[in-house]
């Protein structure tokens, strides 16, 4: 469905959500974006527009879970958090973007 | 459930929405900048939610959910086109599911009596004349009893009218005779007392009846008691042996429901080859198959049987001329013998039926067509934003279902109501039995669904497939030009034009030949005539006479008379003349009708005496036989010359006779012919025939009092029942009614095709010719004159609607061609019909090529031009 670029573009989403998660508790979109942009200091902006597709995404690869609550400004939003299988993910995004980076960056000091 | 998962994704948006708001808020800005900014940072909605539903694309339910949900959104976008379409697609379904609710009574369902499938009927076949379902003679039938062991319970039966009397006054009850087995072979047992047994069809035993549980109820107050008891049945006492359970009901022979059932006398009269009339084929012959025997072996094993008939009374199976007639025996399921003569004109009304739900279909593809193609520049983005081709699809197929299932409802309501209005209109055309059994059960809900989904499928494969093609040229179509798709739209209007021209055709043609039936002067005048049914017990010319008397004497009568039951319906008689040569018409056996009347009955009928004399009544069993003949019948058989005082042999069986032609009357035409037939009357008084119809005129503009006639007819015999007291007009009326029927339903189908079509077709033409209106007016910029436009837009067209018309016309022709032979008074097809439905298809055509390519001629072009 997807071409390889687009694959692992996503997967690198997928790293950085899952991570974000992987703090502990349970955040809403808005506050993933917030913090995705905040640790990398502004340098990296995830577009909502691909944020929540990935979001439900992954809710239905049962990386996450998502439930509804009531944020800290009294809305309802929708909360996620990390599960078990999701954390294992993370696990193997990580590595598979640690090779990567390395790879990248022998090509980028080396070639 | 998707308007629930909408709002899911929609509530998370907006929260992220309102947190930006916020956030942008804090950093300072106005609530409008802020506002502006948090939707420029959200970025296209629709392809968020887009995707966002492509992320479930594992969860398939909720998916398809969504796309109702959008489907519904859009189809609510236009809620008046969106009516339309619905409106076309349950007419189609509508009309097709009547039909089939029709159908489905009088042809699918089970009669309802036990194990129906192994009950059959045995009937003779005459392949030289191609009669095929002919009831057998009873000697036949008993030698196939002696012959055939295999035969469980082979009895038969035949229907008349019995006079009821013990009550305040004598009524009618329809009944039937049976042969002893009957009932039992049916697979019924009684609810009070017995059925018949051997014997009881014997000559001494059997005064005997059983009656059904309504006639029970209604005339003996639901009594038990009465099993055993006497009844008055045609004057003489009979024992009501016992009584049929509440389910039971029979009534497929005449479509009356059976109501008395008597022992069938099997006396030498009817048993033996020799009688007179034994070989009259007036029962229908039944038998319920042993288990383990089937159809073939019976069918066989008949076949085999009729073969020694055949050879043991050669005779009987020879025509006037001494030839062969073909005779054999043939077994078919009971039912079919019961329904089939229905059948042709069903497939009829059901083919016709069906090209009408062609047509909604080919309306609905159009218009889902050219609604999707309105959306286009939709379409084609939401494909670009990486849409699956599959999802875009299956929405359209969404959006066509929601049209489906809300049409389905929609028909169903039609269904209900259109039984209701058959059931009015046409109570007496279809048999009134059959059509209180007509109703919306599993098989016509099923059906319903059926259809409905079939059409779905049919409506949306079309546009869709259009669709897929289109999704490359984005831009092109974001731009509103494409035409190459017109071509296929064309053939669509082609197939349209042709399917309603050729219905528009039959149904005109049907309806032409039944005016034109009505409008033939019959030769008779019905207006003003009041007629009753009676049976006359035992010594007809001794009451009828004083009958005719004492009504006669009643004030306001101008003239009354009697008729046997043929009365104006076709009932042709083999005759001879005696008095004359060896020519060719005196050496061949010819056919007449027959009717037995009173003197008075040319007067009542108006029916004009050309020459001699009508009858007396000296015209009686002691007088010399005599015999009128009309106009038709001299001119056939006596050209030139003077028939008064030559002799004739007709009648037959006992009823055979040579007779004095005494008077020459006009012509009368038989009930749905068209020309005039030989017809002869002989004197009641010279034939006894104990049915008969009263016909009174009156002098007056109303009809003679019932009462008044029942009560100068009583003053005669007390017992007389009289029954089916009715207007000549109506039984002339029912008479026709059957082919009136067909050509009313089959008139409004036309209609309906005609409305789809000239809609539909106008709709289409119009709309593809106002989307070149950009196109027009470069053209028009450029130098092209009025004539070129429309030549440019309406050629395709033109060329479609002709394609169409050719195919139609020719179509009607060919489908008159075979009409001619299923129905009755389908005469060849008009010119001035196909000059007119051509006309009327080239006129709406045209019309919707002309209308917008003028409004577009007008147009400026800059004006145009300046739009994008």
């Amino acid at each position: 469905m997807r071409d390889n670029r687009k694959d692992q573009l996503q997967g690198t989403l997928d790293l950085l959500v899952l991570r974000i998660l992987s703090t502990g508790g349970s955040m809403h979109g808005y506050a993933i974006l917030e913090r995705a942009e905040h640790v990398s200091r502004e340098v990296i902006r995830i577009e909502p527009g691909s944020l929540y597709p990935a979001l439900h995404r992954m809710e239905e690869a049962e990386w996450i879970k998502s439930e509804w609550d009531i944020s800290d400004n009294n809305r309802r939003a929708r909360f996620y958090a990390i599960t078990a299988k999701g954390r294992q993910r993370l696990g193997e995004e990580k590595e598979h973007w640690t090779t990567l980076a390395a790879a990248v960056a022998r090509i980028l000091k080396n070639a | 459930m998707a308007r629930a998962i909408a709002r899911d994704f929609d509530d998370e948006l907006r929260f992220h929405t309102e947190m930006r708001v916020d956030a942008n808020i804090r950093a300072g800005m106005s609530r409008p900048d802020a506002e502006a900014e948090a939707s420029r940072h959200m970025g296209s909605t629709l392809r968020v939610k887009e995707d966002m539903r492509e992320a479930r694309v594992m969860c398939w339910i909720q998916s398809v959910a969504g796309d109702f949900h959008y489907g519904a959104r859009l189809l609510t976008r236009r809620p008046l086109v969106t009516a339309l379409a619905v409106l076309t697609l349950s007419l189609g379904i509508g009309a097709n599911a009547t039909i089939f609710s029709l159908l489905n009574a009088a042809l699918f369902q089970p009669l309802p009596l036990p194990d129906p499938d192994r009950l059959v009927a045995i009937v003779d076949v005459f392949t030289v004349d191609g009669r095929n379902e002919a009831g057998p003679t009873i000697p036949e039938l008993i030698d196939v009893r002696k012959m055939s062991p295999n035969l469980e319970g082979l009895s038969f039966f035949d229907t008349r009218d019995f006079e009821l009397s013990g009550g305040d006054e004598p009524v009618r009850a329809f009944g039937a005779r049976v042969d002893a087995l009957f009932l039992s072979a049916l697979g019924v047992r009684p609810a009070y007392g017995r059925f018949f047994q051997q014997g009881e069809n014997l000559p001494g035993q059997d005064r005997v009846a059983v009656i059904t549980d309504g006639l029970w109820r209604r005339n003996f107050g639901s009594d038990p008691a009465v099993v055993g008891r006497n009844l008055v049945l045609n004057g003489v006492p009979t024992t009501v042996l016992g009584i049929l359970p509440t389910d039971f009901s029979f009534d497929y022979a005449s479509f009356e429901p059976i109501e008395i059932f008597v022992p069938f006398p099997m006396n030498d009269t009817y048993t033996q080859r020799s009688a007179p009339f034994a070989n009259v084929r007036r029962v229908t012959a039944i038998a319920r198959l042993k288990q383990g025997y089937e159809m073939q072996m019976a069918a066989t094993e008949l076949q085999a049987i009729s073969q020694v008939l055949k050879k043991d009374h050669p005779e009987l199976y020879r025509n006037a001329e001494g030839n062969d007639i073909g005779f054999s025996m043939d077994i078919m399921p009971l039912k079919q013998a019961i329904t089939g003569r229905t059948r042709p004109t069903l497939m009829l009304l059901f083919a016709a039926v069906g090209l009408v739900l062609l047509i909604a279909c080919m309306n609905t593809a159009q218009f889902l067509l050219s609604q999707w193609i309105e959306r286009e520049p939709e379409v084609a983005i939401r494909g670009a934003l990486g849409a699956g081709r599959l999802r875009l699809f299956r929405q359209f197929f969404a959006e066509t279902l929601i049209l489906a299932v809300l049409a389905g409802i929609a028909g169903l309501v039609q269904v209900i109501w259109l039984i209701r209005a058959l059931r009015t209109f046409f109570a007496d055309a279809v048999p009134v039995v059959l059509i209180g059994r007509i109703e919306v059960d599993g098989w016509v809900l099923a059906f319903t669904a059926v259809i409905a989904l079939g059409t779905t499928i049919a409506c949306a494969f079309f546009p869709a497939f259009h669709l897929a093609r289109l999704q490359p040229a984005l831009k092109e179509a974001a731009r509103g030009l494409a035409s190459g798709r017109s071509r296929s739209r064309h053939t669509l209007i082609g197939i349209e034009v042709a399917i309603s021209a050729l219905l528009l055709v039959i149904a005109s043609l049907l309806i032409q030949s039944i005016r034109e039936l009505q409008n033939v002067p019959a030769g008779y005048l019905a207006d003003g005539v009041l007629t009753l049914r009676m049976r006359i017990q035992g010594s007809g010319p001794t009451v009828l006479p004083q009958y005719l008397e004492r009504v006669a004497a009643i004030p306001g009568v101008d003239s009354v008379a009697v008729a046997d039951p043929s009365l104006l319906g076709p009932a042709n008689v083999p005759f001879s003349i005696e008095s004359r040569g060896n020519d060719a018409a005196t050496l061949s056996q010819q056919f007449a009708h027959y009717r037995i009347v009173s003197p008075d009955y040319f007067n009542t009928l108006r029916i004009p005496l050309v020459e001699g004399r009508t009858f007396t009544n000296q015209d009686s069993g002691g007088g010399p036989p005599v015999v009128i003949v009309n106009q038709e019948m001299a001119r056939r058989f006596w050209p030139g010359r003077n028939p008064i005082g030559d002799r004739i042999r007709a009648g037959v069986g006992p009823r055979a006779a040579t007779m004095t032609i005494v008077g020459i009357v006009g012509n009368v035409l038989p009930i749905l012919r068209e020309a005039a037939e030989p017809q002869i009357y002989v004197s009641y008084l010279q034939q006894n025939e104990p049915n008969q119809f009263l016909l009174v005129r009156s002098s007056t503009s109303n009809f003679v009092d019932i009462a008044a006639i029942k009560k100068a007819i009583r003053s005669v015999r007390p017992e007389q029942a009289m029954f089916s007291i009715q207007p000549l007009t109506a039984v002339v009326g029912r008479a026709t009614s059957d082919p009136r029927m067909i050509a009313g339903l089959l008139g409004a189908f036309a209609s309906l095709a005609l409305f789809m079509s000239v809609t539909g077709v106008y709709t289409v033409v119009s709309y593809l010719t106002s989307r070149r209106t950009k196109e027009i007016a470069i053209r028009v910029a450029v130098g092209a004159k009025t004539r070129d436009v429309l030549r440019l837009v309406g050629t395709q067209t033109l060329i479609a609607t002709f394609a169409g018309l050719g195919f139609g016309l020719v179509g009607s022709i060919a489908s008159a061609a075979a009409l001619q032979r299923t129905l009755a008074g389908v005469m060849r097809v008009e010119p001035l019909t196909l000059v007119l439905v051509s006309g009327l298809y080239l006129a709406v055509v045209i019309s919707a090529i002309c209308v917008p390519a003028l409004k577009a001629l007008r147009v400026d072009p800059s004006t145009v031009l300046r739009i994008d």
